[in-house]
């Protein structure tokens, strides 16, 4: 074959992949705008506290995990950061909400992206969510949450769980 | 509230999606394509078929696997396009990418929360390659 056909071929037919994926992408990004817009994060953070306990982790843990499942992991963060400001979570927190965040985040996005190319959406999607709450369950085992001691520690007015400060 | 705005910024979001998909994914599909017709593409492939057996791909695959961890998905995607695979096959390749991708990049978010990064990337990529395995395995 010849490299000008080649070359009209594989740009006619990354052209129209692009098309597909477009196709896919453009109403589900639409779709997650709506979301935002009707506030899903404080309606799903009551359905979301039984995931949380599991981790033993406060309900406040919530938002950022929602927030990073669904809009992505750097507005994960950027939540998780605001959480740590306000002294809701502890490091432990963090560090189980980060490991789920790194394994499963966007998954609206970023599934469909694959299932626009031809993947199977079931296949894709739950050894994501699978082996987040998996590893996350076990890190909530071998890392134990500190107990809040009753009595406080002259000279030490916060836990040493929690970060001295952020950034 | 869900306004004309929503829209808007919904639209916007996916035209802008769709360009930063294209600009990675079209160069890297025909640069794919050319390859496939010189010695280099199967030179890499017959180097790399041995590991990429255990997870039913073929050794050309494992491109798209080290653009996605390393780059992004547009990357990966474009790679994975430019192949012939089988829907099983893109299945595979889809969950692995998932699970792991973008790693220097999504540590350094992480990062920035205040948490170490090691045994995360680690832990990203064990999930890889299982769910590869296990994919191959039961479908």
């Amino acid at each position: 074959m010849s490299m000008v056909l080649i070359l009209k071929e594989s740009v006619t037919g990354a052209l129209l992949s692009v098309l597909q994926i477009a196709a896919f992408v453009i109403p589900i990004l639409l779709f997650i705008e709506i979301l935002r817009d009707i506030n899903i994060l404080d309606r799903f953070s009551s359905f979301c506290s039984p995931l949380v306990r599991i981790f033993q982790m406060p309900k406040e843990a919530c938002l950022p995990l929602l927030a990073g499942l669904i809009f992505g992991i750097a507005y994960g963060a950027g939540v998780i950061i605001q959480s740590v400001r306000e002294g809701h979570l502890s490091l432990r927190d963090i560090y189980i909400i980060n490991t789920f965040l790194i394994i499963c985040h966007s998954i609206i996005e970023d599934t469909i992206l694959f299932v626009a190319i031809g993947a199977n959406i079931w296949l894709i999607l739950f050894p994501r969510i699978i082996g987040a709450v998996v590893v996350c369950y076990i890190i909530s085992h071998i890392y134990k949450p500190v107990e809040v001691s009753v009595v406080p520690i002259p000279g030490q007015t916060q836990s040493s769980d929690r970060p001295a400060s952020t950034n | 509230m869900v306004t004309v705005a929503t829209f808007k910024r919904g639209l916007g979001n996916g035209l802008h999606v769709t360009w930063e998909l294209a600009k990675v994914t079209v160069p890297i599909y025909i640069a794919i394509t050319i390859l496939s017709h010189t010695p280099v593409l199967p030179w890499i492939a017959d180097f790399c078929n041995p590991l990429m057996r255990l997870v039913g791909l073929p050794g050309e695959a494992s491109l798209a696997l080290i653009m996605g961890y390393t780059i992004n998905l547009y990357g990966a995607i474009g790679v994975v396009l430019s192949l012939d695979l089988t829907h099983k096959q893109i299945t595979i390749i889809a969950s692995m990418l998932l699970l792991s991708h973008c790693l220097f990049l999504e540590a350094a978010v992480a990062k920035k929360t205040g948490v170490k990064v090691s045994g995360l990337v680690l832990t990203r990529l064990l999930l890889s390659v299982a769910s590869g395995v296990l994919i191959n395995w039961l479908y």
